[in-house]
């Protein structure tokens, strides 16, 4: 049975089952008859939904005799479409966190928490309940389907108002400005996939924007030359290069605050009508205006973005508001903005409901997989507040809870999301729960509504519900509100807290890989800091790694200082998602909590905005050194990451001289691989990826500062060559992911005394893990410095080691590793082919980066063949060896980037 | 005119020359050497704790790291072997030249080289990430016909140093086997037996010279190209490999040039204190010292020209990654060691154009152990300055010292002291059979000269 | 092939001249000798002549060293066909390197050789001292010894005593010397 058939049976299997089945199994009996698809030493695939974030992206669980090992993309799933992000690929070791609750807890008399036993829990439960008096508020991530309508009848039940449901991302100003533009108060579907021209006015959407996973597939149909031959214009306009600007042809470093006056002047430029007044204050030279202006309207459908959490100013909804106006006018609604479309989003509530919620100070607080003390950390909780938590694991919400009732994790869960309504999913568990705990559903007591028929067919069995919405007329033109900027006060730098695509909200920030895998665009692990521009930190006196202290009006963070150029000089930048200060083994005392320096109340519009208030900068005389990756970003003169504008020398005509004259024996395959640097958005799922499939030691920060990470597939950053140097308008930042490049004449090979290193009759630079004896002299003579050394003995705490991927090895201490191109992969194909006497079709073998590719930059395949994909990549005429002139032939063709078009 | 350290030796007898030679050997050692053996074992002992612990947690503690894979380890295997050289160059070269001042350095250069090669090989082995399995780069017979990789410089260095270290040993201790006869002669108790065992029951006959002769210039003549091959092949672990700044032609010559160029340091760096502490004044002579001293310059100046080379090809192939490697070779992160590097071996050197610096005892002392620093930082700066800048910019990153590595490297030093207390008291730190055959050709050549009426009155009386 | 000299003269001197001479004039008698002495010079050794007219050393080094070669170049071969795993591109038997090897295992065997052979002609090690060793021949005197018959070990003395020697004794019914090492 083929895999995709298996899935779908299998999620038939459990649409059937998911509205009775809620409760862990009680007694495990033995199979009489055992199924037939449980095949000893060969994993089985289910499908479910990730929940990592609220875009409810698809997901195919790979489990190997009951352990739940890797998630990859559900191949069928509307949204993501087999593809997953970083975060995703974490999940498995969210349900595997050695941190997790290992039962019920109650807070005692003196304080303490203690352990106790499901009976104690729940009667204590039913007690608060019952004491509350139908003082309860429920704050909970956010739940579409089974759960939601559980927990609205209980709440109901209870004479409790509705759920909150808390995402700190939760879009505020664009679902006012929906309000204001569309007379819907929605979070909508963006359809990038269809837009010819894209302006984002810091909507991070390759990051952490709605659906990035989606938006980051989308975009590269759109905007890569591998997907489409007239590749679509994007334009950034934000005070920060963040990974969604780095991706842009044209970059527009525009005043933090100011963008609402660009998005005017589009929307001026394109309806013929006068500018807005204040244009100065953008630093944005009006030729550049007018050219996106036409731009935009020459390449229609278009699509504009309006502010992302890092830039959602006071002046955010002046923005969102003229872009909602500017798509309207450029005939985008109903195009690429489809206002009618809600996405799960939505139903969240706002933050300033939330804080508004805690003020209140209800009898009983319900805390459900949310933590908004991470974020709002002025808020008060505590008594008379009673707080039952239902959380995995601690966080700064639940640590002040009163009793703690965790829930089973999703991956062990039943359950059911629609990020859409044409996307709904259903979970499945995949393993019997780990520890002793309960699904909440089951805590709440409450049987949820069953689905009809009806909905069971269209959701589930079709797969995709049609999406198409009538257009409804926008609501009155709407009247920008009134704002004006203040000017920066003087000493004070505009703090742009910045989300990234691998912390989230900082709900990942207890995964070991993600925090082991650099960032994308600083390349900094197991670290929060802060951002300034090389110009303002040389004028402070500040050197990268001082710790600085930020005060805000309303707090003070001490961050190590990372330099950038890609930051405005006005600005600092800060990461958020580190800080925690009880989350987690890994997450713990990695910089300053930085939510502390944001206005805790919303402003007079209403809205809280992330991004509203101006720092001062003072020095502290400390020194915490960043654990950055990858320290120089210039390409100078090599030929690293090349664009079709790159200057290049000319290709020897000669093949170069050599001792010998050996042609590899190649008879059945070649294995090689094609990364398309135009594709490559740089989001490192790839690597997160690598570290499940392979099982790739961490060893944690004080090692990655001293360079001894272990990935296989590094993902650096460059800016642009001799040919397209990088210019402040025009960053030209390019992502070069380098797995091993399998080379035919391997420098690493002939070196190994022991033959540890040897190249297999399939092309592979084979590494023999029991016969190596480590002189890493293979590492130092690999010019590409892709092998990984062992420097202790790999340790993964329990229960992480139930992750680890029973086919790949785990290597001792003392022994060099390396991307073997997933190995078992092919080899698992090439025995399935074998033993079905069938032949091996080009995109049989995935390998796990290549499989995750949210861009699908990563083609892998056989170069013997010629009708391979990867075979006719590798002559693409964008095509180029990375060193090849060294005579290294390696397997890896990178495919250039195009030219900037500025 | 002879060279009044021709005709010096004539002042002896043949006995003074075997019972000064032999004192240290046979009085019971002093409390200076007491805790300076003591001082090394503690040296040792450091070592031995760092080592344990690196074998315990795994090669993390060392300060090697991704892209730096080795540092300290191998710099102190090239440096060790670079001593070795000189050694067995001394004594082998000078022995077929007929060099005059050979005797002076020849056994304690040859034990240098042993004690050297003794101590370069134990770094292959401790910087290994498993060296529990150490075994598995020599081509030993095993069930599974699993055999070494010959292409590997690695195990071209295997058969190198095993071989350099056998002939050097055989060499050594068949020239020490007339002198342990005498101390045989002479021993009591246990040390006859030892000295009994190791003399092989040597008479000095002719029928026992005759061979030996023969065999001491044959090997003289296998030990000179072998010298000359080993360094060769180290140097080919680097310039075997694709990375700019070691994959250069120049690596052999310039590599067997930094060696002897070491080693004479290091001969130097050991005989003054020798000479000082057990009073060999008479037979280790200025005018031997400052023989070496001269060889010091000859090398120093290949050396120089070898870096200069460097610096030429690098910037004259026009290649991108060279220039770079060489660029932040002198400028990058390791600028200091570089230029620490640069002017002890090519500009301390140049003191001894000076005769008084060449004549001085502490002014050789000061220089020779400024260059035993310099050709240890040059090995330092070689292989981390290149592996730190490679081809790939994003893939550079450093290396930094921890006190395991230095704590080894300190062990290593240890390692090799000791060994070398233990060789001048237990071995006649000079030949004495050699210089017995200078002092009778001395004596013949006053005889000669004072005939023929050549000498003066004043040095006839003193011969 | 010498005899072995049970019985006979010895001398000691003091002056190696002395010692040169008495000795050249007892090899050109005809007599079986052998000396002692704390010095290895080549002069004297050219002109008393080794035992055997050719010096072996020489010979078994040279073979030594072509056997340590091709037995290099057949193992390196042998081996490499034997676990024949491609790396970085070369073929199987990929001669270069080998050359090195072939290289040190030369001298290796030659230096062996050089060695064993020295040891066989030297007969060395032995276990006892010659009768006529003294202790002082290793430091500063020379030594003679002339293997004769007892009846001509008086004219052998007087002759000894003319050419200079400082004391010149008899060796009779001694089969062996002493031990080299002391007995326990």
């Amino acid at each position: 049975m083929l895999r995709r058939d298996f899935i779908k049976a299998s999620t038939l299997a459990a649409a059937g089952a998911a509205s009775e089945a809620c409760r862990q199994p009680q007694q495990i009996l033995p199979l009489l008859a055992p199924d037939p698809r449980l095949i000893p030493g060969r994993p089985q695939f289910f499908a479910s939904v990730c929940r990592e974030c609220p875009a409810g992206c698809g997901l195919v669980v790979k489990v190997n005799d009951g352990r739940p090992t890797k998630v990859e993309g559900n191949p069928d799933h509307p949204v993501n479409q087999g593809k997953l992000c970083l975060r995703g690929q974490t999940s498995v070791q969210g349900l595997y966190n050695p941190d997790r609750f290992r039962q019920p807890m109650t807070r005692t008399a003196r304080g303490q928490l203690e352990a106790i036993d499901w009976p104690q829990g729940m009667a204590r439960f039913q007690s608060a309940v019952a004491t509350a008096q139908g003082s309860i508020a429920w704050v909970g991530r956010l739940e579409t389907g089974t759960l939601d309508r559980a927990i609205r009848a209980w709440l109901t039940r209870h004479q409790a108002p509705p759920p909150l449901y808390y995402e700190h991302f939760s879009y505020d100003t664009l679902r006012r400005s929906f309000q204001i533009t569309y007379g819907a108060p929605i979070v909508p579907i963006f359809r990038l996939d269809r837009a010819r021209s894209l302006i984002s006015f810091g909507a991070d959407f390759l990051e952490t924007y709605i659906s990035n996973v989606e938006y980051a597939h989308q975009f590269s149909d759109i905007h890569s030359l591998a997907h489409t031959p007239t590749p679509a214009y994007f334009l950034a306009v934000m005070p920060r290069v963040g990974l969604t600007a780095a991706s842009a042809d044209e970059y527009w470093p525009a005043r933090a605050g100011t963008e609402y006056l660009l998005a005017q002047a589009l929307l001026a430029v394109v309806t013929n009508r006068p500018l807005p007044a204040g244009m100065e204050q953008c630093e944005i030279p009006m030729d550049l205006i007018e050219r996106a202006a036409q731009r935009l309207a020459e390449n229609r459908p278009s699509l504009v973005l309006g502010p992302g959490y890092g830039n959602d100013s006071p002046t955010a909804l002046a923005c969102q508001i003229a872009v909602n106006q500017l798509n309207d006018a450029l005939g985008n609604t109903g195009q690429t903005v489809l206002p009618d479309v809600p996405h799960a989003l939505t139903q969240c509530a706002t933050q300033a409901e939330v804080i508004e919620l805690f003020e209140q100070r209800p009898r009983l607080l319900l805390l459900h997989h949310a933590n908004p003390l991470y974020h709002h950390p002025a808020l008060p909780l505590g008594a008379p507040t009673f707080t039952v938590s239902f959380a995995s694991t601690m966080d700064e919400t639940t640590q002040r809870a009163d009793l703690i009732l965790p829930d089973h994790d999703f991956l062990e869960s039943w359950g059911d999301y629609a990020p859409r309504a044409d996307a709904p999913g259903i979970l499945q568990p995949t393993r019997i729960p780990l520890y002793d705990t309960r699904p909440t559903l089951e805590v709440l007591g409450e049987k949820p509504a069953a689905y009809s028929d009806q909905e069971l067919q269209r959701g589930l069995a079709a797969g995709v519900q049609s999406a198409a919405v009538a257009h409804r007329a926008p609501a009155t033109p709407a009247v920008a509100p009134n704002v004006s900027l203040a000017p920066l006060p003087a000493g004070e730098y505009t703090l742009i807290p910045f989300p990234t695509v691998q912390l989230f909200d900082g709900r990942q920030a207890n995964r070991s890989w993600a925090q082991e895998i650099a960032d994308p665009m600083s390349k900094i692990a197991w670290d929060g800091y802060c951002e300034l521009h090389p110009e303002t930190a040389k004028r402070l006196g500040y050197e990268p790694n001082d710790v600085v202290r930020l005060r805000s009006p309303f707090g003070t963070a001490e961050l190590p200082l990372f330099v950038s150029t890609w930051i405005r000089p006005d600005c600092v930048g800060v990461l958020i998602g580190q800080g925690h200060s009880n989350y987690g083994m890994w997450a713990n005392e990695r910089g300053d909590n930085i939510h502390r320096l944001q206005n805790p109340a919303p402003l007079a519009d209403g809205l809280w905005h992330a991004a509203s208030v101006t720092v001062k900068l003072e020095s502290t005389g400390k020194n915490r050194p960043l654990a950055n990756l990858q320290t120089e970003r210039l390409q100078r003169d090599k030929r690293l990451a090349l664009a079709l504008s790159s200057k290049e020398p000319e290709p020897p005509t000669t093949p170069a001289a050599s001792f010998y004259h050996f042609h590899h024996p190649y008879v059945n395959h070649r294995w090689g691989m094609a990364i398309d640097l135009d594709s490559c958005i740089g989001c490192n799922a790839c690597q997160a990826a690598c570290y499940a499939e392979n099982n790739i030691a961490i060893w944690g920060r004080s090692s990655a500062l001293s360079h001894r990470e272990m990935t296989w597939i590094r993902v650096e950053i460059f800016e642009g060559d001799q040919g397209h140097p990088s210019t402040e308008l025009n960053p030209d930042l390019r992502f070069l992911p380098i797995p091993c490049q399998q080379c035919d004449n391997a420098p690493c090979e002939y070196v190994c005394p022991t033959f540890a290193a040897y190249h297999t009759d399939e092309g592979l630079n084979g590494q023999v893990y029991n016969r190596c004896v480590g002189t890493r002299y293979c590492s130092n003579n690999c010019i590409y410095k892709v092998r990984r050394f062992n420097w202790y003995t790999p340790q993964w705490p329990e229960p992480l080691n139930q992750q680890l991927n029973p086919d790949v090895t785990v290597r001792a201490k003392g022994v060099m590793e390396k991307c073997t191109f997933c190995v078992q992969r092919i080899t698992q194909v090439e025995l399935d082919a074998a033993t079905n006497q069938r032949p091996m079709r080009d995109g049989d073998i995935q390998t796990a980066c290549e499989q995750t590719c949210p861009t699908n930059a990563i083609v892998f395949g056989d170069l013997l063949d010629p009708a391979s994909r990867v075979a006719r990549l590798a002559a693409d005429n964008r095509g180029y060896g990375l060193f090849a002139d060294e005579n290294t032939y390696p397997a890896v063709t990178y495919l250039k980037k195009k030219a900037r078009r500025g | 005119m002879p060279l009044r350290s021709e005709i010096e030796p004539a002042r002896f007898t043949l006995r003074e020359v075997s019972d000064e030679i032999l004192r240290p050997v046979e009085a019971p050692p002093s409390m200076r050497y007491l805790l300076g053996l003591a001082f090394s074992l503690l040296c040792v002992a450091i070592g031995v704790a760092a080592w344990g612990r690196q074998l315990y947690i795994g090669m993390g503690v060392s300060g090697v790291a991704w892209p730096v894979m080795w540092a300290m380890y191998i710099t102190c295997f090239v440096f060790w072997i670079g001593i070795a050289h000189s050694g067995t160059l001394i004594s082998a070269i000078l022995y077929l030249f007929r060099a005059k001042f050979r005797p002076s350095f020849s056994r304690a250069s040859e034990a240098m080289t042993i004690f050297a090669i003794a101590t370069a090989g134990l770094f292959p082995i401790l910087h290994l990430g498993r060296a529990w399995r150490f075994y598995w780069v020599f081509p030993y017979p095993n069930e599974r016909r699993i055999w070494v990789n010959f292409r590997s410089p690695l195990v071209l260095d295997i058969f190198a140093i095993s071989t350099y270290l056998t002939v050097s040993l055989i060499f050594w201790y068949l020239g020490m086997v007339p002198d342990f006869a005498e101390l045989r002669d002479r021993a009591l108790g246990w040390r006859r037996t030892l000295y009994g065992v190791l003399s092989l029951g040597w008479v000095g006959s002719l029928r026992q010279k005759a061979p030996f002769l023969k065999l001491y210039i044959l090997l003289a003549g296998l030990a000179t190209p072998l010298v000359l091959s080993v360094h060769t092949m180290v140097s080919w672990d680097f310039a075997l490999s694709l990375l700019p700044g070691w994959h250069e032609e120049i690596f052999p010559p310039y590599f067997v040039a930094g060696a002897i160029f070491s080693g004479l340091a290091m001969v130097l760096t050991l005989v003054i204190p020798l000479r000082h502490f057990f009073h060999f004044e008479k037979h280790i002579t200025m005018d031997h010292l400052e023989a070496l001293a001269k060889l010091i310059i000859l090398t120093s100046s290949i050396v120089a020209y070898s870096y200069a080379s460097e610096y030429f090809t690098a910037w004259y192939s026009g290649d991108t990654y060279e220039r770079t490697a060489y660029f932040l070779r002198a400028f990058g992160h390791y600028w200091k060691p570089f230029w620490l590097m640069s002017v002890c071996n090519v500009l301390v050197p140049l003191l001894f154009f000076f005769r008084r610096v060449r004549r001085s005892l502490v002014g050789l002392l000061v220089v020779s152990i400024l260059i035993n620093v310099g050709m240890f930082l040059e090995r330092l700066v070689i292989i981390v300055t290149t592996l730190a800048y490679s081809f790939d910019p994003g893939s550079w990153g450093l290396w930094h010292l921890t006190w395991v590595e230095a704590g080894i490297v300190i062990g290593s030093f240890g390692w090799f002291m000791t060994l070398f207390l233990l060789f001048v008291q237990f071995a006649p730190s000079l030949p004495m059979a050699e210089v017995k055959r200078d002092v009778l050709e001395a004596k013949d050549m006053v005889a000669t000269l004072s005939a023929a009426h050549l000498l003066s009155e004043e040095t006839v009386h003193a011969a | 092939m010498p005899p072995d000299y049970f019985v006979g003269v010895c001398a000691s001197f003091a002056d190696q001249k002395l010692w040169r001479a008495a000795t050249l004039a007892a090899q050109d008698s005809g007599q079986a000798i052998e000396a002692y002495g704390p010095v290895a010079d080549e002069a004297t050794m050219r002109l008393l002549r080794p035992h055997s007219p050719q010096n072996p050393v020489r010979l078994w080094t040279l073979l030594g060293g072509m056997f340590g070669g091709f037995a290099a170049f057949a193992m390196t071969i042998w081996m490499s066909r034997d676990w024949p795993l491609v790396v970085g591109g070369k073929p199987i038997v990929s001669w270069p390197p080998f050359i090195c090897i072939c290289f040190e295992m030369t001298v290796l065997f030659a230096s062996f050789a050089c060695m064993g052979s020295f040891l066989a002609y030297a007969r060395l090690p032995q276990l006892t001292l010659p009768a006529a060793y003294r202790p002082e021949f290793a430091v500063d005197h020379f030594g003679l010894f002339i293997a004769c018959a007892p009846p001509e070990a008086e004219r052998w003395q007087q002759q000894l005593t003319a050419e200079g020697a400082q004391q010149v004794w008899r060796i009779e019914n001694q089969p062996r010397g002493r031990l080299a090492l002391p007995t326990f």
